[in-house]
This record gives structure tokens, C-alpha cells and sequence, in this order.
């Protein structure tokens, strides 16, 4: 294959795996409302 | 009076020490299962990279709450996760017990929708409680509200868990879609319930 054919590969596989890692880390970093057990009002 | 706010609005929100340290950002808001208050914030760490932190903030601890930072008298004042959370419930840090999707049913077994956001009031007094006192939901077509998100009051005595929650039946009356003007619907609804604070 052509040289420039593995170049545009390598930038696709880069912008694949860019894309993914950010997108988990959106998905790790998103907010929510969580329901606990433990009632917690007063600092120790 | 309390100040009505969504929690929506408090996710991502920057936790600054009097330092000026920026320490974090607000992820999850922990409430409790008996009585809806607010308990504590899980954290984020700042940054494109960081995840979530192993510590919380106690909305003990919180100094002040303003429009763009919430406010801590120092790092000392953050607990680890585990103490925020039972330790029977397996949630830390995991998601679990998100109720943001759950579906919202009367007492009655009617589906009023699923929660898209949660309304926390919030005491005037300085450090004052805060408690959720409503659902933003996503209306279920049987009941014929179209799909612009509503607002269902809470009772004062709220108690929820498991993917669906429960609220009593009267709550269906009360559905609005305005935040202005659900403090009035939340103190009527109480009313009626008989459990006026």
C-alpha cells in the first residue's frame, strides 16, 4: 500500500481512540442524584 | 423561604477553598433514602483527565453556595466517599442509585413519567439544610401532559429507593411546569397531605 494510505489509517485509529477516551471521560465525570441509606446531616 | 433550585444546575459547579485552591467540581448529589435531605456532593477532580475523587463534601462543611462556586473553609473539611454512602449499598462511586431515568409512580400505580431533574430547596438561613423537594419529570403519555418536563412536589416526608418512586396520588394535582411558582404548589400539596412544616 501507498504510504499515505497508513498515514490516513493511523490518523483514523487516533481519532477513534481520542473520540473514546473523551467520551468516557464524560461519562465518568457526569453528574447525578444518588439515594443513600445513611442519613448525614452534621460534620464529625 | 427557601431558594429552589435544580440539581442540575449544581453538577459541575467548582468547589473553591477561602484559599482561592480551586479543589474540584461537584458530580453526584447524595440524598437520603428517609427524610430527602441533602447529605453530600461526590467530587470530580479539575481537568480533562482527572475522574472522580474518593472524597466528598458534607453539605455540613459547605460555607457558602454561590451562583458560580460553592465555597469550603478548607481541603481538611472533605470525607472519604465510603462514609457518605451505607456500606450495604454498594454505590460508591459506581452510579448505582442514580435516580435520575427512574420512573415516578403514584400510590395508586399510576406512571406519571421518569425524573429527568430533581428540585432542592435550600434554607435561607446560613447553614441552613437543604432538602429535595420535587421531581422534574418527563411526563408518561397516559397522562396526557404533552412532553415539556413538569414538576411534581415531594411530601415532607420523603422516602424513596429502588428504581421506582413512589409518591402519593394527590401529587398529580399539583404538576406544574413552572419553578417560580412551585413553592406555592409544594406548600399546597403539603397542605392538603396535612403535613405542613
Amino acid at each position: 500500500m501507498q504510504w499515505w494510505v497508513w498515514l490516513i489509517i493511523v490518523i483514523v485509529v487516533l481519532v477513534v481512540l481520542l473520540g473514546s477516551f473523551l467520551a468516557i471521560q464524560a461519562r465518568r465525570r457526569s453528574g447525578g442524584v444518588i439515594i443513600s441509606d445513611r442519613k448525614r446531616g452534621q460534620r464529625k | 423561604m427557601s431558594t429552589l433550585l435544580r440539581a442540575s444546575e449544581l453538577a459541575h459547579r467548582v468547589v473553591v477553598t477561602f484559599a482561592g485552591e480551586d479543589v474540584a467540581q461537584i458530580k453526584d448529589i447524595v440524598y437520603a433514602a428517609n427524610g430527602g435531605q441533602i447529605g453530600a456532593f461526590t467530587l470530580a477532580g479539575r481537568g480533562l483527565f482527572a475522574g472522580p475523587l474518593k472524597v466528598a463534601l458534607p453539605w455540613a462543611a459547605v460555607a457558602a453556595l454561590g451562583p458560580d462556586a460553592v465555597v469550603i473553609e478548607s481541603e481538611d473539611v472533605l470525607v472519604p466517599l465510603a462514609e457518605v454512602f451505607a456500606e450495604s449499598d454498594g454505590s460508591v462511586g459506581s452510579g448505582k442509585g442514580d435516580i435520575l431515568k427512574s420512573e415516578v409512580l403514584t400510590d395508586a400505580g399510576t406512571s406519571l413519567g421518569r425524573v429527568s431533574d430533581v428540585i432542592i430547596g435550600i434554607g435561607s438561613a446560613q447553614g441552613g439544610q437543604a432538602d429535595v423537594v420535587g421531581y422534574q419529570i418527563d411526563p408518561a403519555e397516559g397522562l396526557g401532559r404533552g412532553k415539556q418536563p413538569l414538576l411534581i412536589p415531594l411530601p415532607d416526608t420523603l422516602s424513596a429507593s429502588g428504581k421506582h418512586l413512589m409518591v402519593p396520588a394527590a401529587a398529580a394535582n399539583y404538576l406544574t411546569d413552572d419553578l417560580a411558582g412551585f413553592s406555592s404548589a409544594i406548600e399546597a400539596f403539603r397542605s392538603q397531605l396535612g403535613g405542613v412544616s
